[in-house]
């Protein structure tokens, strides 16, 4: 190692040592986070596709013919309803089993509750997916109960009917992601100390008002946290809905990612996936800085970041 | 009166009420927990037609699915392939992000900040914008269709959360810890491994089986950059055979069985370390 490069560093860093520690890492993300970013802009301003010979570039052409497609603004809206769904539905599910472990119930139920409600997270997605698929197919548990019972005129599926298959999707991503949200929100019951509950007993809160007045003030900070991150991670979801639907059928249920997926691998167009990525990472952008804005109103709360 | 109150005929309804709720909202949840997997070993237990039944239970107990997986089926090379790029990538990572952060938390004086957010940043990133470029560069340098390319993809995209994890742990070690060792004359290397590491342990341990859970169920960078059957990994092996022939008839036992035995592993990994999980969890680790 060159010492003097070392040395410069020590403006940075506080000594050689600090400074190679932190070498691996600092090449490591800028093979994950630089170098994509790097190249993502750069091809989105190129026709670059492995099906011609050379690569020009040619500036927005790209940009205009997404924002001039329809395509784009389907995947956009499927995204932000796919979002806005599964975002309330698991706030919904994580913070119910929360309050119920945490409040209602007694040690010696909550205690393995709380292990059995962690099930799903256990699941890979493959497995959550071929599970749901089954349940889901026209021939698995939920059509044939339904088509017994009389409830549809003929078995169906429920991911192949443009009716129900952005919720079908929606309902497993729930799933899967409601045990972390009640993990998370059950550490911010826990903080809470036990004379505030004592204090709204004396006081005569009624149940409502305990809700409203001591625990939604308590865990307000872990929720926001929760819901940027969580907002990003479910628009930027490929894996679920990919292996579930595919974003069909007809594109009821393609979203960005899905979207740029496709232009690189089935229409071999690299230069508009990239485009398509660059819109990406302006959403990720615009929730970066909501993030920032949530965070500096969360004093003290993780300093560092 | 407070007893009063509560023996009052109204109190005593709004009671039982609440208990009702209360008890058929918990039942719900824990169906909606736990349902899948029951169905899901309920149905690798089955063959021919009783596959089909919409019994809770099979109506004859058969294990013909897991011997079909287990030995008509290339199960174990995947399952090996999984173990061999999750522990790799697991031990990898926390090493490379346990030094990062801890240089972090000690050593960088200015733009700590900036550092931490594009940490952050890195968090958020959309792990499908990393696919298309890292294929790009894996054609060039040789590294496609390699267990070693796909160990350093999940190593290095694991990163910002293994130091977001650590750097927050580093944190709660007073520095004063190491100001004294050297006083005492003990080098930065001493310091680290001898000394830090082992009072890290349990953020170790958490960050650690974080990642290789992420690892274990990666799907999308495999699939793009692993090609040939023996080197696929689970993941993407269980998603080959899902995409069977057209008009084959599709045996859900066999795929139940297949999955039965991909999350075993998972289920024991969440029972014995359940604490280091639910510390992990509250701690920020709300990936999924």
């Amino acid at each position: 190692m060159n010492n003097n490069l070392l040395k410069k560093a020590g403006g940075y860093v506080d000594s050689k040592f600090g400074t190679l520690a932190m070498l691996p890492a600092l090449i490591g993300l800028s093979f994950v986070l630089v170098y994509p970013v790097i190249v993502s802009v750069l091809w989105s301003f190129t026709n670059k596709s492995i099906m011609r010979r050379t690569t020009d570039i040619i500036f927005l052409e790209n940009f205009i013919y997404l924002i001039r497609n329809r395509e784009l603004w389907i995947s956009m809206r499927n995204g932000l309803l796919y979002t806005t769904y599964t975002i309330l539905l698991q706030i919904l599910w994580g913070c119910s089993a929360a309050l119920l472990l945490d409040r209602f119930l007694s040690n010696s139920v909550s205690k393995p509750l709380r292990l059995l409600f962690m099930i799903p997270w256990t699941f890979p997605v493959i497995v959550s997916v071929l599970v749901w698929g089954w349940l889901y197919n026209d021939s698995g548990l939920l059509s044939t109960i339904l088509f017994n019972q009389g409830f549809i005129k003929e078995p169906m599926s429920f991911l192949a009917s443009k009716h129900t298959a952005l919720l079908a999707v929606v309902f497993v991503h729930a799933w899967s992601g409601a045990p972390l949200i009640m993990m998370s929100t059950l550490a911010g019951l826990q903080s809470i100390p036990q004379d505030q509950y004592d204090v709204a007993l004396i006081e005569g809160a009624n149940g409502r008002q305990t809700l409203r007045y001591v625990i939604l003030p308590n865990i307000k900070r872990i929720l926001q946290v929760i819901v940027v991150l969580r907002c990003v991670w479910i628009f930027n979801n490929f894996n679920m809905i990919f292996l579930l639907t595919g974003g069909g059928p007809g594109s009821v249920t393609q979203n960005l990612p899905i979207m740029a997926y496709k232009y690189a691998w089935n229409s071999m167009e690299m230069g508009k996936s990239s485009a398509v990525s660059v819109i990406m990472l302006v959403f990720l952008a615009f929730m970066f800085s909501i993030y920032q804005w949530v965070n500096s109103k969360v004093k003290g709360d993780n300093d560092a970041f | 009166m407070p007893s009063n109150q509560l023996t009052h005929p109204k109190t005593i309804i709004a009671r039982s009420m609440q208990t009702i709720i209360l008890t058929s909202v918990s039942v719900i949840l824990l169906i909606l927990a736990i349902f899948p997997l029951f169905w899901l070993i309920s149905t690798s237990l089955r063959s021919g037609l009783d596959v089909y039944n919409p019994s809770l239970f099979p109506t004859k107990v058969s294990f013909e699915s897991y011997e079909f997986v287990i030995y008509h089926s290339p199960f174990f090379t995947w399952f090996i392939n999984s173990v061999v790029v999750s522990l790799s990538a697991m031990g990898v990572s926390v090493i490379v992000a346990s030094l990062a952060a801890y240089s972090m938390s000690r050593f960088v004086t200015k733009w700590k900040k900036v550092l931490s957010k594009s940490i952050l940043l890195a968090y958020m990133f959309p792990p499908i914008l990393l696919v298309l470029p890292l294929f790009m560069l894996f054609v060039r340098i040789g590294l496609l269709d390699k267990r070693i390319g796909l160990i350093f993809a999940y190593s290095m995209s694991n990163l910002p959360f293994a130091m977001w994890l650590l750097a927050a742990y580093f944190e709660t070690i007073p520095k004063e810890i190491d100001e004294a060792a050297r006083i005492d004359g003990a080098g930065n290397n001493y310091i680290f491994w001898r000394m830090i590491i082992p009072m890290a342990a349990p953020g170790l341990a958490t960050s650690a089986i974080f990642v290789f859970i992420n690892a274990w169920n990666e799907f999308v960078l495999a699939l793009t950059l692993i090609n040939s059957d023996a080197n696929k990994t689970l993941p993407i092996g269980l998603y080959a055979q899902m995409g069977g022939k057209a008009g084959e008839l599709v045996l859900w036992n066999n795929r139940m069985a297949t999955s039965a035995l991909v999350i075993l592993p998972m289920l024991l990994l969440f029972l014995t370390l359940n604490k280091y999980i639910t510390k992990g969890l509250t701690a920020g680790a709300l990936k999924g």
